[in-house]
């Protein structure tokens, strides 16, 4: 069979390839237009710089976790001090990055918010003490792993999987929180869960060999899986599909005294009562749901990933697989925040024909027993390839925890359609000169709209 | 009337007339949103690039230069900072300080690396910003650019962007009527890929269209020579393309000695135009495609020319498959000459430029290369010679209207050679 048809029988063009994300799962089920707002209208949040601190508390935690099972195994008490010693290199780095973007901006609060993560990292670490203290060492932890189920259309982004001989622990980080988590916390953290029972070959709702954990600034809280939240969520991800599909579905609304505390309040009210020229806005609609369509296209290779086997996939030159890391360098400049990562082409591997400087690619640990794309990867790009080996730059996950493994290099396309779509809310909303410019692009007349 | 200023500007940059209309119209008319269409070698990053550093030296205004891609976004702060220090004498130091690069450092050319900046302090004080469209904005946590900051938005390669990707930037263009949005490019050449993978239209394109009076068309090529200029202003520009006498002229030198063999017809200099049929056929590799003894024949002509004394860097060979970029890379293994895709070639120039069509079957499928865009770009990046390796059959020569009119036009102007 040629390679066409094994695509065409493989990803048939008239089917739909959109994924529903765990993030926006929380928010469809507390509220569809929650979802909408964002993914769809490309609405942009509003509000003050209050999640900074958090933010960057996250980004130590997605370099830092790795070293918590090295801690956890040879020092099983160990205090909260001992902890941020421990990641103490990864706070230096992220904080020194942000220092160097803000530097000189006398209207920079960044001293203020780094002191406020590193108060919130001191909180994590506490709470990981007395966790670390309670349960036995975890044999892996992995970290900041993407898990794509095609057969459900459902993909997240987990923050770590504790990873015992009997079970797992899906963890979540929740370094904004001061307390208590939400309804929107607990959905993603169920939903990643789902994810997670999937990378263990159990069906999505059963979660017999996986606690769901989410580990706030003051405590640890493990929401319950309950019958009603899971279809709760599976109701969701249905919703979320039908409306990325284009489908007319009518969105579960909330009770109107939350929406006083949305991000989205002024977008919601402006779309609940959109006066806008009709013609203007149809074309904005159907603008939408191009760059919609756009973005599912990027998602064909996952699906292929999981129908086909690795062989055809090479044979369709999609994926290479034979590669071992060779040396990974973590933050090249402090600067740039560059990582790099270098590819050895093992000798019993033919050099398939798909490599090529600029390329992007989902760099998968070749875990034993699990589904390709619940396997460990990071995302990078291509910066050098001369046939025995390739140079990566890595610009999401954490290349390290690769080690070990063989790796298949999968090639995907870059989803850059949510600056497409807020370029859309932006002409959207904003009446007059901007709409005028917008059409002027089109090669309309520039002031027949303005009247 | 031109001004003092214009009259300096013309006769120190030698900018020819299409030019000097397109950038007054950019610079003293009151039209917020314009084009600039420039086909092949007529300049439009040099106008592109020049517009910027008038609007930065002479109006004050703060620019942000956008593409598509992060290579066009380089080649144009490249011709600025030349300009910037030619014509202007700005030192190395504040030519730093005055031009930044945001985006992702990885994709950054090498001679950029230096003017790129994170830092929003800098980018604040910079007169002009280059960056892709897509990393234009960035509305929440990284943000680099500040809304409102900018007084002129020049596009490049905007044939290749589509309405909603021309929209990313408009957040960061101020308020004030003199506000503006110049996209150049040329709509003829690659366009945007819709999500059904067929070619869509461009901003340029819609703005061409729709509203020619808003369009400046640069029509004088600095690249290609007689008969190529020709070809490419009958087939893709309605005739409306012409070349200046020495252009037209331009012919390759070669070391001592007559070429021989059955390829001496293809080096010759006064052969200009040339079509080298190849009997062989295509191979289907993945969902790509690949052709051996196109790839033999490439490696030959390279041969032919590096014995005559031609530098490797003056050759560059493109086909539209990958495979089979990848098969003449090896065939030219050591030789200095490499292969690229023809998309990679858009905006690149060389003197001899070999172009392989890979296809060759009995049902005259071209694949993607009847897309007429992709076809103007394969065949316009010559300064002196192109030579078209195709298959000797009739795939090229009928499987599209275009690529007809472009073999019906070698076959009478230039010269045809068949390989066995």
């Amino acid at each position: 069979m040629s390679a066409k048809h094994i695509m065409q029988q493989a990803a048939p063009r008239n089917e739909s390839y959109h994924l529903a994300q765990s993030s926006d799962i929380g928010h469809a089920v507390t509220c569809g237009l929650k979802f909408k707002l964002p993914r769809v209208m490309g609405a942009i949040p509003e509000g003050n710089e209050s999640f900074i601190p958090g933010f960057i508390a996250h980004n130590v935690l997605q370099s830092a976790t790795e070293t918590l099972g090295r801690l956890w195994r040879t020092s099983p008490t160990p205090n909260s001090q001992q902890i941020m010693e421990t990641w103490s290199p990864y706070m230096h780095q992220v904080f020194a990055d942000a220092r160097e973007k803000q530097q000189g901006d006398p209207e920079s609060n960044l001293e203020r918010y780094i002191s406020q993560a590193r108060t919130r990292l001191l909180g994590l670490a506490g709470v990981l003490h007395d966790k670390m203290s309670q349960d036995p060492a975890p044999n892996r932890i992995v970290s900041e792993i993407t898990i794509t189920n095609p057969v459900t259309r459902h993909e997240g982004r987990i923050d770590a999987i504790f990873e015992y001989p009997e079970y797992a622990e899906t963890v979540e980080w929740k370094t904004y929180a001061d307390g208590g988590v939400s309804a929107y916390d607990r959905y993603q953290t169920i939903s990643n869960g789902m994810l997670v029972n999937y990378r263990y070959g159990r069906a999505e709702d059963d979660f017999t060999g996986n606690i769901l954990t989410v580990i706030t600034p003051v405590k640890a809280h493990n929401p319950r899986p309950t019958e009603l939240a899971l279809d709760a969520i599976k109701e969701a991800r249905t919703y979320m599909l039908q409306v990325l599909d284009g489908q007319r579905v009518r969105a579960n609304l909330p009770h109107r005294f939350v929406c006083g505390s949305c991000s989205y309040q002024s977008a919601c009210t402006f779309y609940m009562g959109d006066r806008v020229d009709s013609d203007l806005k149809r074309m904005l609609w159907r603008r939408r749901f191009r760059i919609l369509k756009k973005r599912e296209r990027t998602h064909v290779n996952k699906f292929l990933a999981h129908r086909l086997s690795q062989e055809q996939l090479t044979e369709l030159r999609l994926a290479e697989s034979g590669y071992r890391i060779e040396e990974t360098v973590t933050a090249v400049s402090s600067t740039h925040g560059m990582n790099t990562l270098t590819l050895v082409k093992q000798n019993n591997y033919q050099n398939a024909d798909l490599l090529y400087i600029g390329d992007s690619v989902r760099i998968i640990a070749l875990e034993p027993g699990m589904p390709l794309l619940t396997c460990v990867s990071c995302l990078g790009s291509i910066i050098e390839s001369n046939g025995s080996s390739i140079v990566v730059d890595v610009y999401l996950g954490n290349p390290n925890q690769l080690r070990g493994f063989q790796i298949l290099l999968l090639r995907i396309e870059v989803d850059l359609t949510r600056r497409e779509l807020e370029g859309l809310d932006f002409v959207h909303r904003n009446p007059g000169r901007v709409q005028n410019i917008a059409y002027g692009l089109l090669g309309e007349d520039l002031f027949e709209f303005a009247t | 009337m031109l001004t003092v200023y214009w009259v300096k500007i013309c006769l120190n940059s030698q900018l020819n007339q299409s030019q000097t209309q397109a950038l007054e119209n950019r610079l003293y008319t009151e039209i917020p949103v314009a084009g600039v269409w420039g086909p092949p070698g007529t300049g439009k990053t040099f106008v592109a690039a020049t517009e910027a550093t008038c609007a930065v030296t002479e109006l004050d205004q703060r620019i942000l230069v956008c593409a598509f891609q992060n290579s066009t976004v380089d080649q144009t702060l490249r011709y600025i900072v030349g300009m910037l220090k030619s014509r202007y004498g700005w030192s190395q130091d504040i030519v730093r300080r005055s031009v930044k690069r945001i985006g992702s450092v990885a994709k950054v050319a090498d001679d950029i690396i230096p003017h790129f900046s994170t830092n929003r302090t800098e980018l604040t004080t910079a007169r002009i910003v280059g960056t892709t469209l897509h990393s234009s904005y960035v509305p929440t946590g990284h943000r680099t650019l500040q809304p409102l900051s900018f007084d002129r938005i020049i596009m490049d390669e905007s044939g290749q962007v589509t309405p909603e990707q021309a929209w990313i930037p408009l957040p960061l263009l101020g308020n004030a009527d003199n506000a503006r949005i110049t996209a150049y490019g040329d709509d003829v050449q690659l366009s945007p890929i819709s999500p059904d993978l067929t070619p869509e239209k461009g901003v340029l394109r819609y703005m061409r269209t729709m509203n020619n009076t808003s369009v400046d068309m640069l029509n004088t090529t600095y690249r290609l020579n007689w008969p190529s200029v020709e070809m490419t202003s009958d087939v893709f520009y309605y005739g409306a393309l012409h070349a200046p006498q020495e252009v037209r002229n331009r012919r390759l030198v070669l070391d001592e000695g007559t070429p021989k063999g059955p390829l001496s017809e293809a080096v010759r200099p006064e052969n200009t135009l040339v079509y080298v049929g190849v009997t062989g056929r295509e191979v289907e590799e993945g969902l790509s495609y690949d052709n051996h003894q196109q790839a033999m024949v490439i490696s030959d002509l390279c041969s032919e020319f590096l014995r005559h004394g031609v530098d490797p860097s003056r050759i560059s060979v493109m086909a539209a498959y990958r495979p089979h970029v990848r098969t003449i890379n090896s065939v030219l293994d050591g030789t200095g000459v490499g292969c690229t895709t023809v998309h990679r070639m858009l905006g690149a120039e060389n003197d001899i430029v070999i172009l392989a069509t890979t296809r060759s079957n009995s049902s005259r499928d071209l694949g993607f290369m009847t897309q007429p865009e992709l076809l103007n770009v394969a065949t316009s990046r010559q300064l002196m010679k192109l030579i078209i390796v195709g298959d000797a059959g009739e795939t090229f020569a009928d499987g599209c209207r275009t690529s007809g009119r472009i073999y019906n036009f070698v076959a009478s102007r230039g010269r045809y050679i068949t390989m066995n």
